[in-house]
């Protein structure tokens, strides 16, 4: 492996330069920076809650050494994988919207915005209130199959003689997405109560369930799913051009656009199956990513999955301290954080395109 | 090597200490089969209304170090019942506030360091196996145990079930006596009704926990559309209200919520979803319509059954009433 280094760009050239990447420097340290980042609110995660440890008691605990029963259970077995399943599922929420993002070439594709993860939402309610005993291990299968179910939707009311419009796909998301809640609240109308109540906390997107467990369900199917849109990363830039010149640059389109739908979907069908709808994550790290430092389809989307980590990490621990013992689900947090957000790049939007 | 093995056989004892130093039997529980000791010393309870209020009545308030709770429109934390019933609080007592309902501070939880923890299947069932971690948590499936299996069950895990049989004996006594005074139950019909004026529906209750419990035991009869309830109550239609008027309507108040405080803000909230809804109902025009506050008729509890028990005595038995027109 040979690299240059030039003042704003890093080469890596990789198996005699048949893999050469040309890396924006600015990016590279955005990505570094957000990374840091991360893990410091991770490690200031493990420090502070509810039962008082102190710093050396912490790292005593990570070390292998037990303190106290207590010390290990909320280091070990709530802390870690707490913070760990949070950066995980903002990875997660983050890419599927930049997957979307890249997909419909719009910037207010979301998961929550197009229905993807009501369609999650309303398939575990609905497994929840109608069959309760089949919950367990069904409940990211069943999450998907929603999720899936309403990309397809979707993507087929949208597609018409003429081909996919991006707008049209938002506007059919935002009414799918609508259609979908209405189900959902149907359900928790007429649901027996006590099954009702059991999905209202998870429906509001709350991490205090985490454990390890989850931790290594989340953690492979970002193992499997982020690999996936990588490889689609190449294509996918040269779609931003506009299909008929990705097409004429030799990039299977429809092949890549299914690719992302499925990978977009996948990523928020296992978070929602986790942790419940995070609004907005997959609106907010995209934009943000962008604006940090602009780059190629592949770094922005590492880029994107640290920044949704860090967005996600520093609201569970906002939720979980700021009112302790209660519990604010992280849920709210980001939507208290992302609905600003998106009324300003909405106007941003209609100023741009005077809609 | 001596010495890691020493090591490893005191680390392994102090750990295991805890575990050994109680005596466990097994539980069967909605969860499955726990073993639970025998004589629980730290409990903690994830529902303040059917768990820590039938521990607090049956003499169980020391052993419970951490609770459920809600909070008041001052965001100051309480128990509910058992703060109306018992004035047990989070204030004069040790019980630590684990917070609100579905959002339980779990580090608090393994902070207090419990020896049993109780929670309701199917509310509890995401964060069973990090409790688990902490100690043995047995779910008390409520559907299926009832109103009185589930305080039997809650009295027999913290140790307190002669106390229980003590408290349902005496229940039973006064169900015997309101027979004798009312011997033809079944032939007086009692509807539980409350209004949602901001939803626009009246709920019409099948069961209302130790108010209805007290009515079913003793054997009146319901009106024919909240008899044929499949769940616990109905969101009615204003328009079905005629079909719930009954000999007797019991309706509740709450000092706790806005609009709900006092008997009148209840029939302001009825007059709003049925104006004129007095002169429908039959019950309503001869003065039959009884008002009561609701905490206390509302618990898993023998002072709430026994305070139920009492309002219904003074209205149905205790005075003459115009019956309904069959």
């Amino acid at each position: 492996m040979s690299t240059t280094v030039a003042s704003r760009w890093y080469v890596v050239r990789l198996f005699s330069e048949r893999i050469a990447l040309r890396l924006p420097v600015a990016a590279l340290l955005w990505l570094a920076a957000t990374l840091a980042l991360l893990v410091g609110i991770i490690a200031f995660s493990l420090t502070v809650g509810s039962q008082p440890t102190s710093l050396d008691e912490v790292w005593r605990t990570l070390s292998g050494e037990t303190v106290s029963r207590t010390i290990d259970n909320v280091v070990w077995e709530f802390r870690f994988p707490r913070a760990l399943a949070a950066a995980l599922v903002g990875a997660m929420f983050a890419l599927s919207g930049a997957a979307l993002q890249n997909v419909t070439r719009n910037g207010l594709a979301d998961p929550s915005l197009v229905g993807v993860s009501q369609g999650a939402g309303l398939a575990v309610v609905a497994l929840t209130v109608l069959w309760p005993d089949a919950v367990g291990g069904l409940r990211p299968w069943v999450a998907f199959a929603g999720s899936l179910a309403v990309a397809v939707l979707i993507q087929s009311l949208t597609w018409t003689a003429r081909g996919a419009s991006s707008v049209r796909f938002i506007l059919m998301g935002v009414g799918v997405a609508a259609m979908i809640s209405a189900c959902t609240s149907v359900l928790m109308t007429y649901g027996q109560i006590e099954r009702v109540l059991s999905v209202l906390t998870w429906l509001s997107g709350s991490i205090n369930a985490a454990n390890w467990a989850d931790v290594q369900m989340l953690a492979v199917w970002s193992a499997v799913l982020l690999p996936a849109l990588l490889l689609l990363s190449r294509s996918t830039a040269a779609m931003r051009m506009g299909d008929a010149t990705a097409t004429a640059l030799g990039a299977p389109v429809r092949w890549v656009r299914y690719g992302l739908i499925t990978t977009a979907v996948g990523f928020a069908a296992i978070g929602t199956a986790v942790v419940g709808p995070l609004g907005f994550v997959g609106l907010i790290a995209p934009h943000a990513a962008r604006r940090l430092a602009p780059s190629g389809v592949g770094l922005h989307l590492l880029l994107t999955a640290t920044l949704g980590a860090v967005l996600v990490s520093l609201a569970d621990l906002v939720g979980r301290t700021l009112m302790a013992p209660i519990q604010i689900p992280a849920g709210l947090v980001t939507d208290l954080i992302g609905v600003p957000i998106f009324l300003i790049l909405l106007r941003r939007a209609a100023r741009r395109t005077a809609l | 090597m001596k010495l890691l093995i020493a090591a490893a056989a005191i680390l392994g004892g102090l750990l295991a200490g805890p575990v050994l130093a109680q005596e466990t039997r097994p539980f069967e529980a909605g969860n499955g089969t726990i073993g639970v000791p025998v004589k629980p010393l730290r409990i903690v309870s994830l529902h303040d209304l059917s768990i820590t209020l039938p521990l607090v009545e049956f003499g169980a308030t020391d052993l419970v170090v951490g609770s459920h709770g809600r909070l008041e429109e001052d965001k100051v934390p309480y128990i509910r019942g058992a703060k109306e019933l018992y004035e047990t609080s989070f204030e004069n007592t040790d019980i630590v506030f684990l917070g609100v309902f579905n959002q339980i501070d779990l580090e608090l939880i393994a902070g207090l360091e419990p020896d049993l923890i109780i929670g309701r299947f199917g509310n509890d069932n995401d964060v069973l196996p990090n409790l688990e971690k902490i100690a043995p948590t047995v779910l008390l499936d409520q559907d299926k145990l009832g109103f009185f299996g589930s305080m039997q069950a809650v009295a027999d895990l913290g140790g307190v079930l002669p106390e229980y049989d003590r408290q349902f004996a005496r229940y039973q006594a006064q169900i015997a006596e309101f027979k004798r005074l009312v011997p033809n139950p079944a032939d007086i019909s009692i509807a539980i009704l409350q209004p949602w004026p901001e939803d626009g529906y009246i709920a019409a209750n099948k069961e209302y926990y130790a108010l209805s419990q007290v009515l079913d035991d003793v054997g009146f009869s319901k009106p024919d559309l909240i008899a044929e309830i499949s769940d616990s109550s109905l969101d009615m239609s204003p328009e079905f209200l005629p079909e719930v008027d009954a000999d007797f309507i019991f309706s509740t108040y709450e000092g706790l919520y806005p609009d709900q405080r006092s008997p009148d803000e209840i029939r302001a909230a009825f007059e709003k979803v049925v104006p004129g809804y007095c002169t429908v109902l039959q019950a309503c025009r001869n003065n039959q319509m009884v008002f009561i506050p609701r905490t206390p008729i509302y618990s898993s509890s023998f002072r709430s059954l026994t305070t139920a028990y009492q309002q219904v005595l003074t209205h149905v038995a205790g005075r003459a009433f115009v019956p309904l027109a069959k």
